[in-house]
């Protein structure tokens, strides 16, 4: 009875397709693991503090001054918002203007050039884009406005270049969701007559919103965790704004609070728990941001599916509904208004005095909503329609302009240091002269390790997530939600966390492994997330090929779906790696040192790396510009060389399946 | 199919490199040293920390068995390290305290410094008496003009509690002023680097750094006051005129022995002082 | 028990599929006998592929899909709880609507499935190879080319091409589910001579939206409409003399 009739083979007691399943769910449980842990070492660390402070009196008192116990992180809380308004303030509209440019009117070939460009955008580390705040933006501001502020160091510095970190991620989501709304409803406006830039203004931007507003969120997101580049321009007083919207004050965030103080807390010390507390702030509304901005995707692509609505956007159309379609308008035209008016107002504040800024303000608001539409009909439809797209051309060509700028200052200022010596030294006179051998080589080394320990559990939890959990399971869900999570979490929380478990915990000391163990979670989420889209995109139509000679779902993932996917792996891979190597805060407290004589004998040992020792040399070192820029100048290199490797690999694969 | 090997032949031949590259610098130093791997830990204040980053430059590459580790929060943070035995050296940029020399800390002068009362560029005095500083710093003056300059309020910046700095400045302000006390009002920052910036970066404000790192820094935006007439120079200092100066040490718990030793007693040699002068401070034996 | 299910390579009693809550197929009983050419017309949406794909175990990925009544192979249950599907499918091939060929060489594609069953020896590899593209009338438009993109062929070569690939694996039945309703009339016209050249060797079940197809190539042919399986004679029978009046109503292009 060992075989059927027929001849047909048996199933095994136990199929290697089981197997499969239950190694790749325990891999992919590591990005739970991690999260959990995260949240677990964080809370625990900073409890520590509730001790000698209790949680209301944290969070809204208004003095922080840990060495004389006061712990008061409301200051620090609205600097955090501060500079975080103003940063989406100027970048969602640019930002939203790009992507309507990018996915509506730029010519293909223009397109094909500008997409890669903003993405390019998006690889500069925010060390040099803090390095650069320090020693170009701030003069400047001082320069151009003497009279509000004496060294340019404010909140305005802090906000303008967050905006321009922010733009990247706004633009790549808003272009996304531009592009996912069907043609037929462009062609039906169109065949009604209107112009394509009324089309865009009241079609597709309108059914674009969902995913509009989560670019907008997902910029929130990006710049309330951002450290580096804040804690270089904005001066870091731990005191309110007076007036509150005077944008020329000095004013700290949360992540530069940490940063700048954890160096000097003794551990286990009520300010070292303090600023674990302050972290556990941070997650808290880098949680509430990724929720919403992960409602509104979701009903952006349930809108356009047709899929079934979940429960909260179902209760979202209720709530809609009972609001009554105009009011719902009235609502949304005084939220535009809003944005207008505080946009005017700040940037008018610059020049002239609160009460004028407020007044010339309100005027324009009033004027735009009564003959608004008087004045477009004067202007004529197609004047208005050509007038938008040489705006937002110029835009585009402005947006590519301050790419080359960036990177040809860093490039003409570093050149002139790049000598053999410069580049094959070791650092002297306290990391401030000499060369910069062993923080290439200290980045290098983070680097392998990383991708040794990140790549293989990111690509196969990536896999699972998009194989196995087609059918909607809890544990399915759950790693999903990990995984977002992990992937909102500021950097600075990663370092943080590297500390207390890899560096204190583990008793792994300032050392190598722990930054490898520090930069693999914080690429792990990239990582995932991209090898989950790129599995996706494989076609339905090769698995059941597959299948349908015979193949098992294990042998079907490695032999056909993998390797079909591996150029969009690859290029996920390469740009986590190309991140990973830009970023300082998570090796800041767990693997770097200011200088070495000599390079790491074990991974155990401390290493230099390029963004750390930049960060150093602008803010600590007080060294000479030439080593600055040549620092900033090989980490750039690596960096950008990372990306458009990813980018190379990307167009390659794409011509493949074609 | 063979545009995918060609790719996968250059990405792997890059992570080989990149893999080979670390290979080798892990591996190129291990084979120098057939002894022992001695590692001392550093810790304490941000005004001594550049010397002993460059002594570890230099100290390193002499003695490749040893490795320093140095981390720089403060003179009394450092002081409680050595006791608590989480440090083998504190850094100090003020005298012992009495508990700390109960406790068993053993100093060692490697050193001199000034300290420099340093304003913004905004304010126009240039001299002050050190009585005049204490009184500001206690509060008692509140505006420049009372000092001789604009009308303007005093913006009031100092050092964190731990601070070796701040500890030697408060002890010669007291001797200066039999009732000063640290106005609450005073701001307070973490490191020498971070007091010189904030005082760059405030109008009207008045802050102390330590001599050394003030004249490295070459700053156009703060410049040093003179005390009761006499320029905060390093002649000056070694030659007494300018009194507002401490020593800088290393302590250890009890008397030093082993690495720590050796690296004491080379920072007293020759080599280690000249790089205590070439930092900007004032060497022991000069 | 009759004398036609013991000869029938696939048979269906009594067979029920449930997409959820919406019953796709009521009820089908049929037979295919060997070395035949079996086609299943009717109109779209009438559960031809559905019915297709429940003999080579298709359908088993699909969530929500439950089968009922006897599906069986020269007589043994495929659905019985310790057969291994993908066993079934080795030994019951299945060519697709549009052709789906791996992002691999031409070799690498046929080689694909000789090698998840076991086979390592590239001599073996390559007599594979050439015997499966001979019998898919592909050998010499692509001999000199296998190792070039298999995405690079035309569709009607890609089709060919992945007939090949299933005829690697020596399979016993070819299912092919409208495999020319995506290629030119050309391509369609090779890809019918090869599936009566194949039926000497094989047996072939094939469903189609073309009854000009069905009429040309089939020996029997099955008229399905929703869910159920309405007629199923020698094709000549169907399309001249069908029984019943829905046939005759579907042949004459009355609806559908």
């Amino acid at each position: 009875m060992g075989i059927c009739q027929g001849g047909l083979g048996r199933k095994r007691a136990v199929s290697v397709d089981a197997i499969t399943r239950v190694a790749l769910t325990a891999v992919a449980s590591v990005a739970v693991l991690a999260i959990i842990f995260i949240i677990l070492f964080i809370a625990d660390n900073g409890v520590g503090a509730l001790r000698d402070v209790s949680l209301w009196d944290f969070i809204t008192g208004s003095t922080w001054r840990p060495y004389q116990d006061a712990y008061g992180a409301s200051s620090l809380i609205v600097g955090t918002l501060l500079v975080t308004a103003g940063a989406v303030l100027f970048a969602f509209p640019v930002g939203l203007g790009l992507a309507v440019y990018l996915a509506e009117l730029a010519p293909a070939k223009v397109r094909r050039f500008l997409k890669p460009a903003v993405e390019l955008f998006a690889g500069i580390p925010s060390v040099i884009y803090g390095f650069l705040g320090l020693v170009v933006l701030v003069p400047a501001l001082a320069q151009l406005f003497p009279g509000q502020t004496t060294t340019g160091f404010c909140w305005l510095a802090g906000s303008l270049l967050l905006g321009v970190m922010a733009l990247p991620e706004i633009v790549s989501v808003a272009d996304d969701a531009l592009r996912a709304v069907p043609a037929t409803y462009c062609e039906a406006s169109l065949g009604l007559g209107a112009t394509k830039w009324e089309t865009i203004r009241k079609v597709v931007v309108p059914a674009a919103s969902s995913g509009i507003t989560a670019a907008a969120i997902l910029g929130i997101g990006r710049a309330v965790g951002e450290t580096m580049a804040v804690m270089m321009v904005t001066g870091n007083t731990a005191l309110l704004p007076e007036p509150l919207w005077n944008v020329f004050a000095t004013v700290r965030t949360l992540t530069a609070t940490i940063a700048m103080e954890l160096p000097e807390a003794v551990t286990g010390s009520t300010a070292y728990s303090a600023l674990f507390l302050l972290a556990l702030i941070l997650m808290v509304i880098i949680l509430a941001v990724n929720l919403t901005a992960r409602t509104l995707v979701a009903r952006s692509a349930a809108r356009f599916t047709g899929a079934e609505p979940g429960r909260i956007e179902r209760r979202l159309e209720t709530l809609k509904e009972s609001c009554g379609t105009v009011r719902l308008q009235v609502l949304s035209r005084l939220l535009r208004a809003a944005l207008l008016f505080a946009l005017v107002f700040f940037i008018l504040s610059l020049f002239v005095g609160s009460l004028a800024a407020f007044a010339a303000a309100v005027a324009i608001i009033l004027i735009r909503e009564a003959c608004g539409r008087a004045m477009a009909q004067h202007f004529g439809r197609r004047r208005t329609e050509r007038a938008a797209h040489v705006c937002l051309a110029i835009l585009a060509a402005l947006m590519v302009g301050l790419i080359v700028a960036i990177i040809g200052y860093v490039a003409v200022r570093g050149a002139p240091a790049l000598s053999w010596e410069f580049l094959t030294a070791y650092p002297t006179n306290a990391g401030k002269s000499g060369g910069i051998f062993p923080a290439i080589v200290g980045t290098l080394e983070l680097l392998v390790g990383t991708a040794a320990i990140a790549i293989p559990i990111g690509v196969l939890s990536g896999a699972y997530l998009a194989e196995y959990t087609v059918v909607r399971s809890r544990g399915g869900r759950l790693i999903r939600d990990a995984v977002d999570v992990l992937n909102g979490t500021p950097s600075i929380v990663f370092g943080l966390f590297g500390l207390a478990t890899a560096v204190v915990w583990l008793g792994w000391g300032f050392s190598l492994v722990a930054g490898w163990f520090t930069l693999s979670l914080m690429v792990l989420p990239v990582i995932i997330r991209t090898t989950q889209e790129a599995v996706r995109a494989v076609p339905t139509e090769l698995r059941e090929a597959s299948r349908a000679l015979g193949a098992s779902q294990t042998q079907t993932i490695f032999r056909v779906v993998l390797p079909a996917a591996l150029g969009g792996i690859v290029t996920g891979t390469v740009l986590s790696l190309g991140r990973a190597a830009g970023e300082t805060a998570p090796i800041m407290f767990t693997a770097v040192v200011v200088t070495q004589s000599r390079l790491a004998d074990s991974v155990f040992d401390p290493v230099m790396a390029l963004p750390y020792h930049l960060y150093y040399l602008a803010s600590e070192g007080r060294a000479d510009p030439a080593m600055m820029f040549g620092t900033a100048l090989v980490l750039l290199i690596i960096v950008l060389g990372l990306f458009g490797l990813a980018t190379a690999v990307r167009y390659w694969s794409e011509r493949r399946l074609r | 199919m063979i545009a995918k090997n060609k790719l996968i032949a250059v990405i792997a031949v890059l992570v080989i490199v990149a893999a080979g590259v670390s290979v080798y610098a892990l591996n190129s130093h291990n084979n120098q040293n057939a002894g022992e791997q001695t590692t001392i830990t550093v810790n304490g204040s941000t005004t001594v920390n550049p010397i002993m980053l460059t002594v570890k430059e230099k100290y390193e590459l002499k003695y490749p068995s040893v490795t320093i580790q140095i981390s720089a929060t403060g003179s009394g943070a450092g002081a409680a390290a050595a006791i608590a035995g989480t440090a083998e050296i504190a850094m100090l940029s003020r005298d012992l305290s009495a508990s700390e020399q109960s406790s068993g800390l053993v100093p060692h002068i490697i050193g001199k410094d000034g300290i420099a009362i340093i304003v913004n560029n905004s304010v126009t005095v240039t001299d002050l008496t050190l009585e005049q500083v204490a009184k500001i710093y206690s509060g008692e003056y509140t505006n420049w003009n009372q000092v001789g300059g604009a009308d303007h309020a005093i913006n009031l910046i100092g050092r964190e509690s731990s601070s070796g700095t701040r500890g030697a400045f408060e002890e010669l302000m007291t001797k200066a002023y039999s009732a000063f006390s640290v106005s609450s009002s005073m701001i307070e920052l973490s490191s020498n680097n971070a007091l010189l910036t904030s005082v760059e970066t405030t109008s009207y404000a008045i802050g102390y750094v330590s001599l050394g790192i003030i004249i490295e820094a070459h700053s156009s935006a703060v410049h040093a006051l003179k005390i009761g007439g006499v320029d905060a120079t390093i002649e000056n200092t070694v030659n007494g005129t300018y009194t507002l100066q401490r020593d800088l040490l290393l302590a250890t718990k009890g008397e030093a022995t082993g690495a720590a030793l050796a690296l004491i007693n080379w920072v007293l040699s020759a080599d280690g002082q000249k790089i205590v002068s070439d930092q900007g401070y004032i060497p022991v034996s000069s | 028990m009759s004398n036609n299910e013991d000869s029938a390579v696939l048979a269906a009693r009594d067979l029920h599929l449930w997409y959820g809550e919406k019953e796709a197929l009521k009820g089908i009983s049929l037979d295919v006998r060997p070395h035949e050419i079996y086609a299943l017309i009717g109109p779209s949406g009438c559960g031809k592929s559905t019915l297709l794909r429940c003999f080579d175990r298709m359908n088993d990925g699909i969530s929500g899909c439950r089968v009922e009544g006897k599906v069986t192979f020269r007589g043994a249950d495929l659905y019985a709880a310790d057969v291994d599907p993908n066993d079934v499918r080795k030994r019951i091939g299945m060519i697709f609507q549009r052709p789906n060929p791996f992002p691999m060489s031409i070799r690498d594609n046929i080689a694909y499935g000789p090698r998840i069953h076991g086979v390592v020896k590239e001599g073996e590899i390559d007599e594979i190879v050439e015997r499966t593209l001979r019998q898919a009338a592909l050998w010499d438009e692509v001999k000199d080319r296998l190792h070039r993109s298999a995405i690079s062929l035309s569709g009607g070569q890609q089709q060919r091409l992945c007939i090949a690939r299933a005829l690697a694996v020596d399979p016993e039945v070819l299912l092919m589910d409208e495999p020319t309703s995506a290629l030119d009339p050309i391509a369609m016209a090779k890809i019918e001579e090869l599936a009566c050249e194949l039926k000497h060797d094989y047996t072939v079940a094939i469903v189609t939206h073309n009854m000009q197809q069905a009429s040309r190539i089939s020996d029997r042919t099955g008229f399905m409409l929703m869910g159920e399986l309405v007629e199923s004679r020698d094709t000549a029978r169907v399309f001249t003399k069908p029984q019943k009046e829905l046939t005759e109503r579907y042949i004459t292009g009355r609806f559908g």
